[in-house]
């Protein structure tokens, strides 16, 4: 199998497949970063996501693993394992909280699991180059409307968490339920005034870079 | 000077005495060419394996710090074959020497005996002729030979044994100095084949074991964490101790305490500075103590320029391992009642102390999800190393509904005192109830077209909001009530009318943008708008999809409505439910929105499980058009430069250099080659445990006094694998 991702290939957004839960809660939100990658910079992408189970080793064939649900996640221990692997190899799992609930089976679960396999998240400083590996967000991660709205668990998360190695990102774990604030079709960004899928541009950059 | 011989100190007595005299001559010469011969063969057979065995260690080594071998050639020259080229080489030489053997006659002992005792030659003449020409003057020389005195001559017996020695010395000389490079070669300290050949160092066995003897014995006192359970050991004079991480380990030693230094250093993730361990004083000697850290680490304990180490290797309390054997997997549950049976099998290397059943009830759908979580079937465990854990899960006492899923999974844990610890935990099976819903769809991709999806979820999302303005209602100002209100006003507009453009596509399959309809626009659309409202006109009339109008029957084939009219129908009564929540919400009355907010969901999703049955298909995949966004974005940004990472060591070359290093100079220090082995042990416990074991066979054959050459190499190939050439060797069979 050719690897998607040489120096050569263009960048290829996927999402992990896990058995635990839906994983496929947020469907349109990969086109939608792919949309944004390909309208702010110049690098190469595929038009189109890929979804990889994450008992696969094709997992470990991606820069990025974009892993969203609302359900309760209990990896098996095949997935545990390429997910080790995963990060100690230099990938980065973004986990999204499509509950943003901080009380939610998701997050209670997520985070044990990585816990579990890999470190403790901790709170990622806003400060950290992720916030500047392409626009700039002088007050850490972007809130959402569904934070705004008291959706959830009432919170306004401050920060994003993270596990990091040598001040790499290894996992970047988010309450604030960008699946939901980025699942919607591309062409509608025409009708916003600040496109809300910037900071997926600056995963993605970041991802690349790091 | 030796004693005379017979042949030279007594006068000839007759012609037969010197015949037989010159016999004995003869056959001593005889002994002495076939001894010498013998010697020579001997000398070239040694010399033969000799050099044979220094080819094949100069061809296993290749050089004298790379230690890789090569083993056919090695075990061809060291088995029983080992000795053939030898003896060969010695039957060779043999043959080739009794080939040039001329006869000794009793006239050429003669002739050696004149040589050594003159007698103007009248013993040859006379063992040459016979009696017959024994002549007076013959027989006055024989008389004056024998009457010269032996001093100053060299008797012949002494000339004899000179000669003997003079003709032993040289191939005596080659054997002996073959047979002691064979045992240079045989007997060499390990990886130093070349060196020690020409220079010969001190062995490493020698200097170890001296190191020991001067430190004394020790005994090493293990004793296991309480809570283990596990009994307290002694280790007689050991250089390597394996305990569960947290025992006491306590090293008691002989002799005196005053000049002894010891200290840890802990190895594995990174090099910390070594603590100086307290050396106390006892009647029989000294003791030291520590407890085993949860990283390899080593304690020195030196005295003067001698030391001693003590490996620590830890060995972790290992988790429970948690197996669930029931349910055997992943499964989709038709009815909500029964029970479904659990079972676990749970092991644990010290001892079990409790395990149970967790399990995660999640109800909900689409943005609302509520979940509880149980603790099933506890159970505590008395160290126990296995269990059998089972449990009958009532679905009727859980309270499930269709469309709830259940994730269970074992739990067990060990008497690790530590509470953070993780448990051991095993599979999770995720087991979800159908809902009714979902069974005429089971062919069906469970995905509406994205249009109507959108639309389910704000409206969901919008009733969640309007719950929670209505709970707070008793709390705020009228005023702020109303703003608010109309807010969501707005936002159930922007829906309904998202909802009205979807049923004119379909209707009229002109684009949602692309038309304006009010009252009277005298479109005929299929539907109708009646203050405010859609109705839909069948057949020149009307159809009632008011809010709470009785639902139509549900065979197609038995009711007046056409299928596109069908599939619409419960958007239309979304779209007119909305319309009333959207006044009241206008009104602030919140209280009198929610209800049509309610039908309004549900409507939708009607319409979406309609989707299911009529359109069959699923969510189209977003395919970005790149070239015609490419760097359209009003926002710009920019990209931080890529900074490569370093590549990461290769810890296998790294290892395998310092092995090298430290095989080096176990010739020039042992101590110093042993240590540095025994950190390289340490370093390489976690990371490379092959290698890690491999050394430690090599510091055994070193603190054994054993040729250490051959674990040295299976050291050093568990690190570098040999190089396959291609195509076969001379060795093979073509």
């Amino acid at each position: 199998m050719e690897c998607p991702m040489t120096h050569t290939s263009p960048f290829v957004f996927a999402t992990a497949q896990y058995e635990s839960g839906d994983w496929d809660s947020a469907p349109s939100l990969p086109g939608n970063l792919i949309d944004s990658v390909a309208r702010y910079t110049s690098l190469p992408v595929a038009p189109q996501g890929v979804a990889v189970p994450l008992a696969s080793d094709d997992a470990l064939r991606y820069p990025l693993l974009f892993l969203t649900g609302h359900l309760p996640v209990r990896f098996t221990q095949k997935e545990g394992r390429v997910l080790q692997r995963y990060v100690a190899r230099g990938g980065l799992l973004f986990i999204d909280d499509h509950n943003h609930d901080v009380d939610g089976a998701f997050h209670k679960t997520a985070t044990a699991e990585i816990r579990r396999l890999i470190a403790p998240l901790v709170p990622l400083p806003n400060t950290h180059a992720l916030y500047s590996a392409f626009f700039t967000f002088a007050d850490g991660p972007p809130t959402t409307s569904h934070e705004l709205n008291g959706w959830g668990d009432n919170l306004v998360h401050e920060q994003l968490l993270a596990v990091r190695a040598e001040d790499r990102i290894q996992v970047l774990y988010s309450n604030k339920d960008y699946s939901s604030e980025w699942n919607f079709h591309p062409d509608n960004k025409r009708f916003m005034g600040v496109d809300p899928t910037r900071f997926g541009v600056n995963l993605v950059v970041y991802a690349l870079t790091h | 000077m030796s004693a005379p011989s017979p042949a030279a100190t007594a006068a000839f007595a007759s012609t037969a005495d010197v015949r037989a005299r010159m016999e004995r001559v003869r056959v001593r010469l005889v002994q002495l060419r076939t001894i010498r011969t013998l010697l020579y063969s001997l000398a070239v057979g040694v010399s033969t394996m000799f050099v044979l065995r220094l080819v094949a260690r100069i061809l296993g080594n290749r050089d004298a710090d790379e230690l890789a071998s090569s083993t056919t050639v090695d075990m061809l020259l060291q088995g029983p074959l080992a000795f053939t080229p030898a003896v060969v080489a010695a039957g060779l030489v043999w043959w080739w020497s009794v080939s040039q053997w001329d006869q000794i006659t009793p006239v050429r002992a003669a002739l050696w005996y004149e040589e050594h005792h003159p007698a103007s030659h009248a013993v040859v003449t006379l063992l040459e002729h016979g009696p017959e020409v024994l002549s007076s003057t013959i027989e006055q020389r024989l008389a004056l030979a024998a009457a010269v005195p032996i001093s100053p001559r060299v008797p012949a017996a002494t000339a004899l044994r000179r000669a003997m020695w003079l003709a032993w010395r040289t191939p005596l000389a080659i054997m002996l100095a073959a047979v002691l490079a064979l045992s240079l070669v045989v007997f060499a300290p390990a990886g130093a084949v070349v060196r020690l050949v020409t220079a010969a160092s001190v062995t490493t066995s020698e200097a170890l074991t001296g190191a020991r003897s001067a430190l004394g014995t020790w005994n090493v006192d293990v004793i296991p964490p309480v809570y283990s359970g596990l009994p307290s050991r002694v280790l007689r004079d050991s250089g390597t101790v394996e305990a569960l991480v947290g025992s006491r380990i306590r090293v008691t030693g002989v002799g005196r305490a005053d000049d002894l230094t010891a200290a840890v250093t802990v190895r594995g993730d990174g090099t910390r500075p070594a603590t100086t361990l307290a050396i106390v004083p006892t009647a029989q000697g000294w003791q030291a103590a520590m407890l085993m850290p949860s990283a390899p680490a080593v304690v020195r304990v030196a005295s003067g320029n001698t030391s001693r180490l003590l490996v620590l290797v830890p060995r972790a309390d290992s988790l429970p391992l948690v197996q669930l054997s029931r349910p055997i997997g992943d499964s989709v549950y038709r009815d909500t009642v029964g029970t479904i049976t659990l079972t676990a099998r749970l092991r644990d290397d010290l001892g079990l102390s409790s395990a149970a059943f967790e399990l995660i009830l999640t109800s909900g759908s689409g943005e609302r999800y509520s979940a509880r979580t149980l603790t099933l079937a506890p159970r505590r465990y008395s160290g126990e190393r296995s269990g059998v854990l089972t449990h009958e899960l009532s679905l009727g006492a859980l309270g499930v509904a269709p469309g709830d899923i259940i994730h269970v999974r074992a739990v067990a844990r060990d008497a690790y005192p530590a509470s953070p610890r993780e448990p051991g935990v095993s599979e999770t099976r995720s087991l979800r109830f159908a809902r009714a819903e979902e069974y005429d769809s089971v062919a069906v991709d469970a995905a509406p077209p994205p249009a109507v999806d959108s639309s389910l979820l704000s409206q969901r999302m919008l009733l969640d909001m309007t719950e929670k303005l209505e709970a707070r209602r008793p709390r705020i100002a009228r005023e702020l009530m109303v703003a608010e209100s109309r807010k969501l006003a707005v936002e159930q507009a922007r829906i309904r009318r998202a909802v009205s453009a979807v049923v004119y596509q379909r209707l009229s399959g002109e684009g949602p943008s692309e038309h304006v309809h009010y009252e009277g626009d005298g479109h005929d659309h299929g539907v109708s708008v009646q203050a405010g409202k859609l109705v839909p006109s069948v057949g020149g009339g009307t159809v009632n999809v008011m809010p709470g109008a009785a639902p139509p029957r549900s065979n197609d084939n038995a009711t007046d409505e056409s299928p596109i009219i069908a599939v619409n129908r419960p958007l239309l009564e979304a779209y007119n439910a909305m319309w009333d929540a959207g006044r009241a919400l206008e009104l602030g009355d919140t209280r009198a929105a929610i209800p049509p907010m309610r039908v309004a969901l549900d409507a939708i999703q009607r319409a979406r499980a309609a989707e299911r049955v009529y359109l069959r298909g699923r969510v189209r995949a977003v395919v970005v058009d790149l070239a015609r966004v490419r760097l359209a974005g009003r926002d710009t940004g920019s990209a931080s430069r890529r900074t490569p990472g370093e590549a990461r060591p290769d810890s296998a070359r790294i290892a395998d250099a310092r092995l090298l290093r430290a095989a080096g100079m176990l010739l020039v220090d042992p101590i110093a080659g042993r240590d540095s082995l025994v950190m390289l042990r340490l370093d390489a416990l976690t990371s490379q445990p092959g290698f890690s074991r491999a050394l430690e066979l090599v510091l055994s054959a070193l603190l054994d006094g054993r040729d250490a050459t051959d674990a040295l190499v299976r050291a050093r190939r568990t690190l570098v694998k040999p190089v396959a050439a291609s195509g076969v060797s001379a060795w093979s069979v073509p």
